[in-house]
């Protein structure tokens, strides 16, 4: 296919060159890479173009764009469908932002976009950005000192976040937002020193967080609901075999949800019909795994019935908001529905496992089942809320959780510009001579239920 | 706040009735007695609009979509833009004309307004969250 689209192309430009009335400036044609079958499809920077951002201009879908080691000061907007855009050595390929431009990478609308083995820092607002796409992968990808998200997909569906890391930005490392179902995987990623290691807020469907690592964040796993983004609620993630730890850390940038909250391991707050098992979850100030409720102020809307849960997010984003009249002042987003299984939880300041809101959270659905664990709140909730049978119809009031302890005061944020540099990271194997692989098979199947607790690490 | 859906194919509809035999995109701005806003000939009315019948009309800036995107006003109307995500954003006109507000001025939580008092079509981005044409975008359909 991309042979019949480089001909198309060929003949055009042909046809455009005899055509010609008055001859443009040269705008990539002078690239030995472009229309030169002896690369194969493959644009060299800086051989052929001495910037990313004019080595993808002149790409066609299913060219491999091949960077050599440098630090690149552009702010790259890719709106061309399936190219494969790839550093030959994830810690010296950089692109820098200098804390003036904006995002490292942006994929706006381009379908099957993948971006692999490289570092993106110093941006003010998104490392690497995928929007309005259908497939999309990440790779092997270092981000730091991002002042929004580190990762970023949003409004996009078909992707896979993999072997990246991701460090020092407020918001989240990792985010995959507003979409409905996302069929999108996070695994073996590491995030830490963020803000929230991962939020998704409205995402979910076939969304699975597996095999990673989230740590020393000021909140670990955050799927939330607000009305701040379309496709509400957050609903359908699957969190499975990660390793969340010491997400207590008070000198991380932190915008005010991740200030809120500061000292747990995962929280999905206000979140719904999620899958939490099997993660081994340690060293938190408050919860090891929190269900909260998220208290939206000037809302955009109500919260939609739970009959609605299964509408696809391309339906909802047309659907009207309520009339501002009757939306409150504050609409509460409540955690219902989740499943908490077997999960190895320990060193938790408040509880392992909390559940509280401003409602009766014995009505909320959530259910809890064969965890390892030494407390919770309310007490003896797996026998309040088992995931099979009837509850034992206690108390849910005894040893209730303290909401007052989440709306303590935290530390303030860190700058992020000044967040930890991390050590040079894994590269992708046979980064210089592999074939292009735009993001045209994800997300690969997971193998859910073959996924074990990990091992605490020897060094926490 | 009145707020009523129109389709593109009633739009198009109308075109066509009233444009006889034109057949270009331009068809649909044509019938509506609306001229672009850069004077060329190459815009066209997106796929659906919202009319707002009321001064000023409000469009939300979210993480990361205007909403309403697409609204039709009538000419003199103040639309006044809200920053209600999370998220820095702003609002450019693509054709470069003299409205807009950059991030600094719309943070979360601020507002920004312009008047439009000449009927044409004007299409707006965040430059943060969309291109020109994709992503965070919107149009002001401005009737005459």
């Amino acid at each position: 296919m991309p042979t019949t689209r480089r001909l198309f192309a060929v003949l055009l430009a042909g046809a455009l060159a005899l055509a010609a009335c008055g001859g443009d400036d040269d705008d990539g044609g002078s690239a030995e890479g472009e229309g030169d079958s002896s690369d194969g499809g493959t644009i060299n920077v800086p051989d052929d173009h001495d910037t990313i951002q004019a080595a993808v201009d002149a790409a066609e879908p299913g060219d491999l764009i091949l960077i050599q080691p440098g630090t690149y000061e552009e702010s790259v907007s890719v709106t061309t469908d399936e190219l494969t855009i790839r550093g030959v050595d994830r810690n010296e390929v950089i692109l820098d932002g200098g804390f003036e431009l904006d995002n490292g990478i942006r994929v706006t609308g381009a379908s099957g976009v993948a971006i692999e083995n490289m570092t993106a820092r110093n941006y003010t607002k998104n490392g690497f950005f995928w929007t309005g796409v259908e497939g999309y992968r990440a790779s092997y990808l270092t981000t730091y000192r991002i002042g929004d998200y580190g990762i970023y997909a949003f409004d996009s569906v078909k992707g896979l976040i993999e072997h990246s890391y991701t460090s020092g930005s407020p918001d989240a490392g990792v985010y995959i937002g507003q979409c409905y179902p996302c069929d999108a995987v996070i695994d073996n990623v590491v995030s830490e020193h963020n803000g929230l290691g991962y939020s998704g807020t409205n995402s979910g469907g076939n969304l699975l967080i597996v095999n990673s690592t989230f740590r020393f964040n000021r909140a670990g796993i955050v799927p939330n609901s607000g009305s701040y983004e379309l496709c509400y609620p957050e609903r359908d993630t699957t969190i499975v075999g990660n390793l969340v730890y010491s997400n207590n850390q008070a000198d991380t940038p932190a915008i005010d949800v991740a200030l809120l909250g500061m000292g747990n391991g995962i929280l999905p707050a206000g979140g719904v019909g999620n899958t939490i098992e099997r993660n081994r979850v340690f060293d938190h100030d408050l919860t090891g795994i929190g269900l909260l409720p998220f208290p939206e102020e000037d809302a955009n809307d109500v919260v939609p019935p739970a009959s609605d849960d299964d509408q696809p997010c391309s339906e909802a984003k047309g659907e009207p908001t309520a009339d501002p009249a009757t939306i409150p002042d504050t609409v509460v987003w409540n955690p219902r529905d989740n499943r908490v299984i077997g999960n190895v939880i320990e060193d938790s300041g408040m509880a392992d496992i909390g559940i509280g809101s401003l409602v009766d959270v014995s009505g909320l659905g959530n259910c809890f089942a064969d965890n390892d664990i030494s407390s919770t709140a309310p007490t003896d909730l797996e026998a309040l809320a088992p995931c099979d049978g009837q509850g034992s119809g206690g108390d849910w009031t005894a040893g209730a959780l303290d909401l007052s302890k989440f709306l303590a005061e935290k530390p303030p944020s860190g700058d992020y510009k000044t967040s930890p540099v991390p050590d040079d990271q894994e590269n992708m194997p046979d980064a210089e001579d592999a074939p292009a692989r735009p993001a045209t098979d994800v997300p690969r199947d997971i193998d859910v239920d073959a996924i074990e607790v990990p091992d605490r690490p020897s060094d926490a | 706040m009145k707020r009523t859906i129109v389709s593109l194919l009633g739009l198009v509809l109308a075109a066509g009735s009233l444009a006889a035999c034109g057949g270009d995109d331009d068809s649909a701005v044509a019938a509506s007695g609306l001229s672009t806003s850069n004077g060329s000939s190459d815009e066209s009315v997106p796929d659906d609009v919202v009319v707002i019948d009321t001064d000023p009309a409000e469009v939300t800036a979210l993480d990361n979509s205007f909403r309403p995107e697409n609204i039709e006003v009538p000419a003199g109307t103040e639309v006044v833009w809200t920053n209600k995500g999370r998220n820095e954003h702003n609002v450019l006109h693509v054709d470069g004309d003299d409205w807009g507000v950059e991030v600094e001025d719309f943070q979360p939580g601020a507002s920004y307004s312009h008047t439009f008092d000449e009927a044409g079509v004007y299409r707006y981005y965040c430059s943060i969250h969309g291109t020109t044409d994709a992503g965070m975008i919107g149009t002001i359909v401005v009737s005459g």
